[in-house]
């Protein structure tokens, strides 16, 4: 404890004028960034559950549909799924760095990483929203009310040996259902990814007391690292079905 | 005294062969999806398959939290807590142990409309009775 009585200042009279990072609630750094830490990770766990929940219910309709989910699943680019999971390690890896900066001080590095992190975050929404959703939004492939299901909306899709049309229109719509909904979610959160790590690049621009503590660029890569997890799973589980 | 472990980050070189095994790794993923892998006592079923590329991406996964996500550096608190959230998911499973074992006691109505994967109404012992008489009494007809 500080033995100070001369300072009014509740940070010096707990003892933790001398590191201005440091709130007074927390015994030390360690302390501080390990709670930070729990912090962000019971969010994380939240969020696995979360998204725990629609791979449960995928995994329950694929096993009950099996080869109509693989029918319906050549609508799916694998090539395209593939560029954007390499699209994301690499975003991963240069969040990892900006951390490594962060820890550094280095600012102006940490910038670098993380909008390089954004590139990567852009280009993956470019390719799914332009490249994979816009597509079937247009042959009226999008599930609800103007769903079509017939050789004119399959034309782009069908190929010989095809056996689409075989398929339940209904259990078309549930797989398609299924991948909106979960790479939705997924692209929702790039999007708020890219909103934060826009954010954190200010505060580092500005080299602001928060851009001080690496911890806040760690919090924010836990974040940015789960977002890539979720991937890692959604591109076999949806792109490369077994026959 | 607590110290200052949660500063301890991997070397540059670290992630940098990280990024090159999740890549190889992803490659593996791809590859396996080309090929049939044939399952022991049932050739043509593709379960192989979906357990080769879960068990690559579990592993991608492992490899991402453990060292981009630094679980492998930090302190053991910040290790159990993430451990923990992973741990809940596999609960999560028990739900299959609900939908897995239906059919081993079949109850009327489940089996109704084939668009709808888990149609489930209540169970009428007295519509049960009928159909035994030979009148076909779905659980959809009960009212």
């Amino acid at each position: 404890m500080a033995t100070s009585t001369k300072s009014s200042s509740p940070v010096e009279q707990h003892g933790h004028g001398h590191d201005p990072l440091l709130h007074h609630q927390f015994e030390d750094m360690h302390q501080q960034t390990e709670s930070y830490l729990v912090g962000m990770w019971s969010f994380l766990v939240t969020e696995i559950m979360f998204f725990g929940a629609l791979f449960i219910m995928y995994s329950i309709y694929r096993w009950k549909y099996s080869h109509e989910f693989w029918e319906v699943h050549n609508l799916l680019d694998w090539k395209l799924g593939g560029i954007n999971t390499f699209i994301l390690l690499l975003s991963s890896f240069s969040m990892a760095m900006g951390v490594h900066y962060a820890t550094l001080k280095k600012h102006a590095l940490v910038n670098r990483c993380l909008a390089f992190t954004v590139l990567c975050a852009c280009a993956f929404l470019v390719i799914k929203l332009g490249w994979e959703w816009w597509p079937k939004w247009e042959h009226n492939l999008f599930p609800g009310p103007g769903f079509e299901w017939n050789e004119h909306s399959l034309e782009k899709y069908i190929k010989p040996g095809s056996d689409l049309l075989s398929v339940s229109p209904n259990i078309a719509q549930l797989f398609l259902s299924l991948y909106f909904a979960m790479t939705g979610l997924h692209g929702i959160h790039v999007l708020v990814g890219i909103l934060v790590l826009v954010g954190l690049m200010v505060l580092h621009k500005k080299q602001t007391p928060s851009a001080q503590d690496y911890v806040n660029t760690e919090m924010v890569g836990l974040y940015w690292h789960f977002v890539d997890l979720v991937w890692i799973f959604l591109y076999p589980l949806f792109y490369l079905i077994p026959k | 005294m607590a110290s200052d472990s949660h500063l301890n980050h991997p070397p540059v070189k670290h992630y940098v062969f990280n990024l090159v095994v999740l890549t190889i790794l992803m490659l593996a993923t791809i590859g396996a999806a080309q090929i049939h892998i044939p399952t022991p006592g049932n050739p043509e079923s593709p379960l192989m398959n979906n357990v080769v590329a879960l068990f690559i991406a579990t592993i991608k996964a492992g490899l991402v939290v453990a060292v981009f996500m630094g679980v492998r550096y930090t302190t053991t608190l910040v290790k159990m807590w993430a451990y923990t959230g992973f741990t809940w998911f596999t609960l999560m499973f028990i739900m299959w142990c609900d939908y897995g074992t239906r059919n081993w006691e079949p109850v009327a109505g489940w089996e109704g409309n084939p668009a709808n994967a888990l149609p489930r109404e209540p169970y009428r012992p007295e519509k049960k009775a009928a159909g035994e008489h030979g009148e076909s009494h779905g659980a959809t007809e009960a009212h």
